[in-house]
């Protein structure tokens, strides 16, 4: 039997798992709303889209105000309509990583690639703040998912009209969102 | 789903997992809830059917959201309400359901 956990928030999930562990039965409703409100406002469909479609959550992983990722990709919700906007395939920064020495940090990526496997990388430090170029490069290889939003839009969403392609700029929203995504509390050695 | 109100509250079945009831959940007007006899508090609300459902959802938040999802399901899921997500690892309902 398929056994799923609903709750209001990610950052709520207790003690079942460890910080930066990836919550695969765990479904949220967007941002701002709880599961009662979304069905009030909504309807049932879009509660179907939120449980079809989930957030991908990261224990003690808390993405920026209005970024959500979904198995469908990372979109930029709006508080006021609730109405999202697709950016990008699903990517998100999910951990911190040092080597034995606790220097050489690095950011650990989660993505989706085309294959539809879930894969991770790393990507130092220096390279976010000083190289985006080259981190968008290495991503780019690694063959991020980047298809249609499929069901994503079902809550209201309004996918961009090149949103078939992986977006990761250099500049701009998303990139300042990317690079803040999260603060986690798990650091692990590298090596 | 066996709900009733009763009163100003909202009265709903608290049950264990061979779908027993074994307690009342009360939900007053402001969303506070209490359960009767007070041992059964640990025990979930149950809408749905254990043994005929494909999929099982632990619902942490307000009876409201269990409600919800049960209805956008199509009554066809088994939904537990639980107050606090430590009752998952309390009531052994995590475990159990996954067997």
């Amino acid at each position: 039997m398929k056994v799923l956990v609903a709750q209001n928030c990610v950052a709520t999930f207790g003690q079942m798992a460890s910080a930066g562990d990836r919550l695969e039965e765990v479904i949220v409703p967007p941002p701002y709303v709880g599961w009662a409100e979304l069905h009030a406002i909504r309807g049932p469909g879009a509660i179907r889209s939120w449980i079809d479609d989930p957030i991908v959550a990261f224990h003690k992983v808390a993405m920026p105000k209005g970024l959500v990722v979904r198995r469908s990709g990372a979109w930029l919700m709006s508080p006021e309509k609730l109405g999202s906007t697709r950016v990008s395939g699903p990517v998100a920064a999910v951990a911190l990583a040092h080597d034995e020495r606790q220097v050489g940090w690095r950011r650990v990526l989660w993505f989706c690639d085309r294959d539809g496997r879930e894969r991770q990388m790393t990507v130092p430090e220096e390279h976010m703040l000083l190289y985006p170029r080259k981190v968008i490069g290495r991503l780019v290889d690694a063959g991020p998912r980047s298809g249609s939003p499929g069901s994503g839009a079902g809550a209201g969403g309004r996918a961009r009209p090149n949103a078939g392609r992986t977006q990761v700029h250099g500049r701009g929203p998303w990139w300042l969102a990317w690079r803040s995504l999260c603060r986690i509390a798990r650091h692990y050695w590298l090596g | 789903m066996m709900l009733r109100q009763i009163g100003r509250y909202v009265v709903a079945p608290l049950s264990d997992l061979s779908e027993t009831i074994v307690g009342l959940r009360l939900v007053d007007p402001s969303g506070a809830s209490d359960a009767w006899p007070p041992k059964a508090v640990d025990a979930p609300v149950l809408l749905g059917s254990l043994r005929r459902a494909a999929e099982a959802i632990i619902v942490r938040g307000g009876l409201a959201d269990a409600m919800a999802i049960h209805v956008a399901l199509g009554f066809v899921s088994c939904i537990f309400h639980l107050k606090r997500m430590q009752q998952i690892c309390a009531t052994g309902c995590w475990r159990r359901i996954r067997g």
